[in-house]
Order: structure tokens, then C-alpha cells, then sequence
């Protein structure tokens, strides 16, 4: 088995390159301890297994980020056979900085020059083999766009095995002696790679190599200041100027252009898409069409995927153990809350897979730093960073989003705090599952306002979110890393349809595995704090004599027909009941067509009780008992909903809402609010039912829920308005909560997540309320005070001063093409 | 302007993230019975539900606690609509309703 490391610079073409040769079978993971994916591909060549691990591109090979050290330690600790550098053909000189790293370091080194096509559609000539004698290795002309190149890469590899390392060097001049006298002191070391480059890296002050010698750290230490005071130069930036050095005369002997000076088709189309003027339209059009099509066509996608996940549930209840009429087994009632919680997950991937390609598309076509580059000046005022555009958007600028893509979009923010930031604030935005919420409460509590309000709440969620960012980039985030570089405007590339597929696949479904298993964690201990202790002896009885009460109503109904004799036990009426639930639910989500064949299943199936779920037209009795039937499963349903609030007050969640209500009285919440807000939380279809159900008083009155609430509840519209404001602060649900760990890595992460904004929300709204009641505003009042206080603060804090750690310099473009003056 | 803002925004408060559902029963006693919901799983009480004839709407009113409204069949074609709000309807033809 040949172990392969590719590397190469960002935007090299390094994944296209990765995909040729690997083919499909991928396996993709993290790099241990780090979110920084780790792509891997194994496949056959001449009977030899050759496996290939796509290293993070980076554009050296030092210990600046993160994707720099996890290169560098795959290098030193699992030691691969030959390392493949892919190179941008059309960039040679600046891609080659890296590809003298990845020489000195002692392993047969593999260059392939990837976009030919590119490199030659600009009038380049490349002197393939002069490169190769320079550099004295390997190199290999590619096109991955193209699928070219394949079999030769695979060739070298090969060989690049078997053949001994030509050392490569470069003459580091005033530095050598230092590097030799640091080789000497190696002489016991072990790593199995070239000591010439662990000098030259140690002398560089690379952290990565001083951990792995730790014992000559001081020694190391003092020859830097050595070298610092003879020459008075740093180390690691008379290195950086000899490679660049290096590479311009490599570049000079083997390289012709013929079109020097020529506008290429990324200036024009830059000289439109960076334009002062253009650039904002350009922009909000463009995420105006993601937006559209991944959510709003998404969600509309949902409509045919939604019932396999139906369909799914119903196979699950099926299978599950029966209820004996308002006795549903634990068991089945687990099963259905982990279905729906799953369901709740899978029901985004068509959304997700839109999304995943579009973004795929962007990144592939060199639009995603352009967006960065014009949105930083704005961000950058509040600790954001240009690429939290795209984030911000899908979790929902415009008018409501979803936060679980919104926050998986912020993989690609290079800039650490500015990342964390993001993910922090992106569960603010307006998540479109609130919607019904402040519907209800609107409708209740403002009606006359209602157009007034929805304005209010659709913005601002966006000034929270950004207030929030520049709050935590100043505090808890300060000292996170913002990175040390230079965002980079590579020329616009075509994507390919297979690259974009492939990514978008590949991202869904990690998502599907990783959020899969943690959903499944977190949904069974919810399910024990809702569940838990369950009734009380008492209430299970008085329930039980409810139920005994309603079947007994059912027997007698039926006691006089002809079927009176088999419909006169528990065991089958639930029976019965059962397959005109599951008959019920199965007509639901058929089409015509469909439905005719459910009818004819249940037929075969179920043919005595078939008689009473769907009674033929000439058979009076069979109807009569239909509707008994129909009353009865209201009724049951009835019941079960009672069962299920009472065990929600029993349960531990109810007994934290009541334990909270205290803290909660003074934002004007008592328990029952404490407890729709928790168990929101965790499914949060059940808000509005939740609510609804707490607050309707009898069976008999046919009152909406919003009307319910507003005339039982003794509730005024400040009560309404403190509520609202809660929920436009507190994180949307549970599966944004997951996806919050998997981007920051850490449940300390996902924790503060929840409780911070929980605690804000809780702090805001209790100032307003007792303030609110004191000076006797009302609902809509109190609320456009808030506001217009968010707005101020927004703009107040917009204009402070922040500076970013570890960057000094602002953005820079830099043109590639006209590099080379 | 502003009208134009809120008006787009109270539209895109009824595109919510779920679809509407109603399956419809002839309860074979000259009434009929419709049953709501969402796709989410989430409760239509309280959403609006009418019958139309032509271009005349017959019977009006709110899904009850259950997501249902049972109501007397009218005589000759007719529709029942389920109106969760705009791209939320789901139009029932009376001759689609089974025994």
C-alpha cells in the first residue's frame, strides 16, 4: 500500500485533482481533535493500493492556522510514501513558495501542474521538463476540470515510490551556517524526515516541530536571536523572501507569456462584479437566488420528499406495540419521538442539498472572496468577517430562514473569531418556524398592529444579531485568533457539474451522520425529561376511569346492532380504533390514486373492521357505528392530549418551568409559559399546541387558539410583547443547537449557546415588562421602545473602533494576473 | 415604500416552513367531515376552512381543537378548502369525497 498526501495551495484545484484520481469510494472524517475535515480516498493501480489523503490547502507550509499545523502534523506523524503538490499552472510563481517546503522536507515529492487549459488560454508556454530538472523531481501536467492528467499522476506515484529522494535545496546563504550547526545538534532525532528541513523549521519558530523537540527549544531560541543580532533580520522572513526569490527565477527560466498585459476575462468581469456601484446589487441579487431557491424551492421540495418520512413514521407505528386504547405503551411513544426528531432533521436535506450545490457552485467559480471582499468593510464593525454574509442570509435576513444551514454555512469563514461569531449569532435571525408562534401571539394580543409588528420582528433580529457579534468578539471572544491573511481573488474558474454533485452529496451527508447520531442522543434525554416521573397513581386512574367511562358509552351504542357481540370488549375496540387511526393517517398523505389502493389493503387486511372505518352506503348500522367510532377516537384523542400535558407538569421540565417561574414572574411569565417555552425547545411544532392546549379551557367552545389565550389566559398585550421579545432572543431548536456543537467543536460551546441568549432574552424582557407595567405602556408601545433602542445601539456600536488581533493590514486585493510586472 | 415592505413581509410570514394537508370523509349521514394538518406535524386548529359552490362560498369557519370541521353536505359539485394562508390551500372536489 503506497500512502499518498496531497497537497497544494487554496484554489489550486486540488479537490478536482483528488476526485480524478481517488474516484468515488471517499471517506471523509475529521483530523483528530480539530474541525478540519480529513478527506481520504483508497484505489487499485497495477495490483498496488494506493491510498490518498487530501491535506487542507494552504498556502505554506508554516504553523499560521489551523489547516497549516494539520498538514504538517499528518507529514511528520503518519508518515505517507510520496507527497503529490498540485500547482496552479496559471499562478506558478506564487504556488511554488509551497511546493519548496514540501520539497525540503525528505519525501518524494510529485508536482502536478494543474489548469493547463487555463495556464494556455492565457498565453502561457510552460516548460514542463525544465521545472522537473530544476526542482529535480517529478512533474506532471494536468487539466482537472478537464479529467486530463489521470493515469500520468498515478504513473509518478508509482515511481516516485520506488525511486530514491534527490535531495532538493535551497541555498539559504547568510543562514546556513546556523541551519547546519541545528542539523548537528539533531543527530540522535528519529522523525523520519529530512533534519535539514526540521533546522530550517525549527529556526522558523514553527510550533509544531519545537513540540516534537521540545529539548533543544532554548538552544533554538538563542540561535534565532543569534542570527536576529548578526544580521538583523528575522529568520522566518529572510526564509520567505529566498523561496520567493526561488521561485521567481524558476519561474523566469521555464515560463513564456505571450499575452502579458492583455485584459483577462476575470479583470473584466471584476472590473463589473467589484464595481463600487454594481458590487451591492451584483450581491443582494445573488443571495436574493440562493435564498429563493434553496429555501423557498427547497421547502417546496418538502412537499414530495415529506412523505417517505411519513411514510417512514407510519412503518415505525406500525411496528411498534399497539396502544390498548388511551394506554400507549412507553415504548411506542419513544419510538414515534425519535422518529419525529429525526424526521424533524431529514426533512431539510432537499434544502441542504440545493444549498450545499449552490455554495459548491460559488466557491468553485471564485465569487465567495468577492463577497467577502465587499461585505467586510460592514462586518468587519462588528467583529463579523465578509463571509459571514452567507450565513446571516440563510438563517434569515430577508424575511426568515433557518439557522441549521445558516450555521453549517459558516464552515468556510477562515477568520477564527470572526467564525465563532458568526455561528453565535446566526440562531438570533428570524427562523421561520417562530413564524406560527408570533402569529398566535400577534392574533391574540395585536391584532389591530399586526403589520406594524411583523415589521418590527422580521427586523430586528438582524441589528440583535449584530449587536450580539461585536458584544462577544469584545468579551468572550477577544482573544480568539483572526487570521493573518490575505484574502486572495483567484480568477473565475467554470465548475464542473461532477465536482459541484459530488461536494454537495459529500456534504449532506456528513451532515446526515454526524447530526444523525447526536440528534438521537439529545432526543432520547429530552424524552426522559418529559416522560419522567409520568402520572400519578391517582391521575393514571382517574384517566383510566375516563376512558372506561367512554368505552362503556361505545359498547352500549353498539350493543343493539348486529355487530354488538364483537364490539364488546376493550381489546377490540382498541383494536378497531387503531386501524382507523392508521387508516387515517395513511389517507392523509395519499394522493386519489393512492388512496384506492390503501382502501383495498385495509380491505383485505382488516375486512370485519374495514365495515365500520369506511361502512358501505346500504349498511345503516355499519354507519351508525362509524360515527360512535369517529366521536370515540375524538374523545381518545382528547385524552391522550390531557395525559400528555398533565405528564408534561409532572415531568422534570415542568418542574424546572415551575422551579424558573420566580426569575420568570418578573419578564410576566408564569409556569405554563416557563414549561411551552421548554418543550418548544425541544420539538418545536409543539409551541403553538402546546400553548393552544394549555390554554383552552373546555372541549365544548369552538375558540381559537389565539382566542383562547386572550380571553383565559389574563394576560394584557405587555405580557404578549415581553413574550414575543423572549422568543425572538432565545435559539430556535434543538437541531440548530447540534449543528452549533459540530461547527465550534465543543459542547462548552453549544451550552453557552443556549444559555446565553436565554439569559439576555430573560433579562430584556423582565427590564421591559417591570418597567412596561410601571409606567403603564402597552404592548405595542413597550415594544417599539425595544426597537428603537436595538436600532440605536446598533449604530452606536457600529461606529466604535475594533480592532482585529493578529492583522494589521486591511483587505488587499491582490490581482493575480498582473503579478508579474 | 414602506407598505411595499410590510406587505412582502406579511407574505412571507404565511411561507412557513411546513405544507398543508386535509384528507375528507363522507361520514354517510349527509355530513361530511375534513381533517387538517400540516406537514410538520403541527396542528391546524383554528385554521381557516370553507366550502365553495361556483363562485359562492357556502359554509365558513375554523378547524376545531381536533384539526376537523364536520359540515351538511350541499346538494350538486362542490369544494372544500383548506386556507392555511397564500400557497397553503388545499382545494377538496366534493366528487373526490368518498362514501
Amino acid at each position: 500500500m503506497i500512502k499518498v498526501a496531497l497537497a497544494g495551495q487554496p484554489n489550486c484545484g486540488k479537490s478536482t485533482i483528488f476526485n480524478l484520481i481517488s474516484g468515488i469510494k471517499q471517506h471523509i472524517a475529521n483530523y483528530p481533535g480539530v474541525t478540519v475535515e480529513k478527506k481520504s480516498g483508497v484505489f487499485s493501480h497495477k495490483e498496488t493500493k494506493i491510498e490518498v489523503v487530501d491535506l487542507p490547502g494552504t498556502y505554506s507550509f508554516s504553523s499560521y492556522s489551523l489547516e497549516e499545523r494539520v498538514a504538517k502534523e499528518f507529514i511528520l506523524d503518519e508518515n505517507p510514501d510520496v507527497i503529490v503538490n498540485i500547482v496552479d499552472a496559471s499562478n506558478i510563481k506564487r504556488n511554488l513558495y509551497l511546493t519548496f517546503q514540501l520539497l525540503e522536507i525528505g519525501k518524494p515529492v510529485v508536482v502536478v501542474l494543474n489548469m493547463m487549459d487555463v495556464a494556455k488560454r492565457r498565453g502561457m508556454e510552460i516548460n514542463v521538463e525544465r521545472i522537473a530538472s530544476m526542482l529535480s523531481c517529478p512533474v506532471v501536467a494536468a487539466s482537472g476540470a478537464k479529467g486530463e492528467g489521470k493515469e500520468a499522476i498515478v504513473e509518478a506515484i508509482l515511481q516516485a515510490k520506488n525511486a530514491p529522494y534527490n535531495e532538493f535545496k535551497i541555498n539559504y546563504e547568510e543562514l546556513e551556517p546556523t541551519i547546519k550547526e541545528v542539523e548537528a545538534l539533531l543527530e540522535e532525532d528519529t522523525l523520519q524526515v529530512s533534519k535539514r528541513w526540521v533546522a530550517i523549521k525549527a529556526l522558523e519558530g514553527d510550533s509544531v516541530i519545537l513540540e516534537k523537540i521540545s529539548h533543544l527549544n532554548t538552544t533554538i531560541k538563542e540561535k534565532r536571536l543569534a542570527f536576529h543580532n548578526t544580521h538583523d533580520k528575522d529568520a522566518e522572513s529572510f526564509l520567505a523572501a529566498l523561496r520567493y526569490d526561488s521561485a521567481d527565477v524558476i519561474y523566469h527560466q521555464s515560463v513564456s507569456e505571450k499575452q502579458l498585459g492583455k485584459k483577462t476575462v476575470t479583470d473584466v468581469a471584476d472590473s463589473i462584479v467589484l464595481n463600487r456601484w454594481l458590487s451591492f446589487p451584483i450581491l443582494f441579487l445573488i443571495i436574493f437566488l440562493i435564498y429563493q431557491s434553496s429555501i423557498v424551492y427547497g421547502y417546496k421540495l418538502t412537499d414530495y420528499t415529506w412523505p417517505i418520512l411519513a411514510a417512514f413514521k407510519n412503518f415505525i407505528i406500525a411496528i411498534s406495540p399497539a396502544p390498548d386504547f388511551t394506554q400507549v405503551p412507553m415504548i411506542t411513544d419513544f419510538a414515534i419521538w425519535m422518529v419525529n426528531s429525526a424526521n424533524a432533521l431529514l426533512n431539510y436535506i432537499p434544502i441542504f442539498l440545493i444549498l450545499f450545490a449552490l455554495i459548491a457552485i460559488l466557491e468553485d467559480v471564485g465569487y465567495m472572496p468577492r463577497m467577502a471582499f465587499i461585505l467586510d468593510r460592514i462586518f468587519k464593525k462588528f467583529g463579523l468577517h465578509g463571509q459571514s454574509t452567507l450565513p446571516l442570509v440563510l438563517g434569515g435576513a430577508f424575511v426568515g430562514g433557518c439557522a441549521v444551514p445558516g450555521v453549517m454555512a459558516t464552515k468556510g469563514i477562515a477568520d477564527e473569531r470572526a467564525r465563532m461569531a458568526t455561528i453565535l449569532s446566526v440562531p438570533y435571525m428570524n427562523c421561520l418556524a417562530k413564524v406560527p408562534f408570533y402569529t398566535l401571539l400577534l392574533g391574540a394580543f395585536f391584532e389591530a398592529q399586526m403589520a406594524l409588528m411583523m415589521f418590527f420582528i422580521s427586523t430586528v433580529t438582524l441589528f440583535i444579531a449584530l449587536i450580539v457579534a461585536r458584544l462577544l468578539t469584545s468579551t468572550v471572544l477577544k482573544t480568539r485568533e483572526t487570521s493573518p491573511f490575505v484574502m486572495e481573488l483567484p480568477p473565475y474558474h467554470l465548475p464542473t457539474l461532477k465536482g459541484v454533485v459530488f461536494r454537495a452529496i459529500e456534504r449532506v451527508w456528513m451532515y446526515i451522520k454526524k447530526v444523525g447520531t447526536i440528534v438521537l442522543a439529545v432526543a432520547i434525554v429530552l424524552f426522559a425529561m418529559l416522560e419522567l416521573p409520568g402520572l400519578s397513581k391517582e391521575q393514571a386512574s382517574s384517566y383510566e376511569q375516563r376512558s372506561q367511562a367512554l368505552l362503556d358509552a361505545f359498547y352500549q351504542q353498539t350493543a343493539n346492532t348486529s355487530y354488538g357481540e364483537r364490539l364488546n370488549t376493550r381489546e377490540h375496540v382498541a383494536e378497531l380504533l387503531n386501524v382507523y387511526d392508521d387508516y387515517r393517517a395513511r389517507r392523509m398523505i395519499a394522493t386519489p390514486d393512492q388512496a384506492e389502493k390503501i382502501d383495498a389493503t385495509f380491505e383485505a387486511n382488516h375486512p370485519f373492521y374495514f365495515t365500520f372505518v369506511r361502512p358501505p352506503a346500504d349498511n345503516a348500522e355499519a354507519r351508525a357505528i362509524n360515527r360512535h367510532l369517529r366521536n370515540l377516537s375524538r374523545d381518545r384523542r382528547g385524552i391522550l392530549q390531557e395525559i400528555k400535558n398533565t405528564k408534561i407538569e409532572n415531568s422534570l421540565l415542568g418542574h424546572i418551568g415551575r422551579s424558573l417561574e420566580p426569575i420568570t414572574q418578573f419578564a410576566g411569565f408564569d409556569w405554563k409559559i416557563n414549561v411551552a417555552f421548554l418543550s418548544s425547545f425541544a420539538a418545536r411544532e409543539s409551541a403553538v399546541a402546546t400553548l393552544g392546549s394549555i390554554y383552552e379551557n373546555n372541549a365544548a367552545d369552538n375558540l381559537r387558539a389565539e382566542e383562547a389565550m386572550a380571553q383565559n389566559s389574563g394576560y394584557t398585550p405587555l405580557h404578549a410583547a415581553a413574550i414575543i421579545i423572549f422568543m425572538i432572543l432565545t435559539p430556535p431548536c434543538i437541531a440548530t443547537m447540534i449543528v452549533v456543537k459540530l461547527q465550534t467543536g465543543s459542547y462548552r460551546w453549544m451550552l453557552f449557546a443556549i444559555f446565553f441568549p436565554i439569559t439576555l432574552g430573560l433579562i430584556v424582557s423582565s427590564v421591559l415588562f417591570t418597567l412596561g407595567n410601571q409606567f403603564g405602556w402597552s404592548g405595542v408601545e413597550a415594544f417599539a421602545l425595544f426597537y428603537g433602542l436595538v436600532v440605536a445601539i446598533t449604530l452606536f456600536v457600529g461606529s466604535l473602533p475594533q480592532k482585529r488581533i493578529n492583522w494589521s493590514g486591511g483587505l488587499v486585493k491582490i490581482n493575480l494576473n498582473q503579478e508579474e510586472k | 415604500m414602506k407598505k411595499v415592505i410590510v406587505a412582502s413581509l406579511l407574505a412571507a410570514s404565511s411561507l412557513l416552513a411546513h405544507s398543508a394537508l386535509m384528507s375528507c370523509f363522507d361520514n354517510g349521514d349527509g355530513t361530511v367531515t375534513c381533517e387538517g394538518g400540516f406537514s410538520d406535524g403541527s396542528s391546524a386548529s383554528g385554521t381557516n376552512f370553507f366550502v365553495r359552490q361556483g363562485g359562492n362560498v357556502l359554509i365558513t369557519g375554523r378547524m376545531d381543537q381536533h384539526s376537523e370541521f364536520t359540515f351538511k353536505k350541499p346538494e350538486g359539485a362542490f369544494e372544500a378548502v383548506f386556507d392555511a394562508g397564500e400557497g397553503h390551500q388545499v382545494v377538496i372536489q366534493g366528487k373526490d369525497i368518498a362514501q
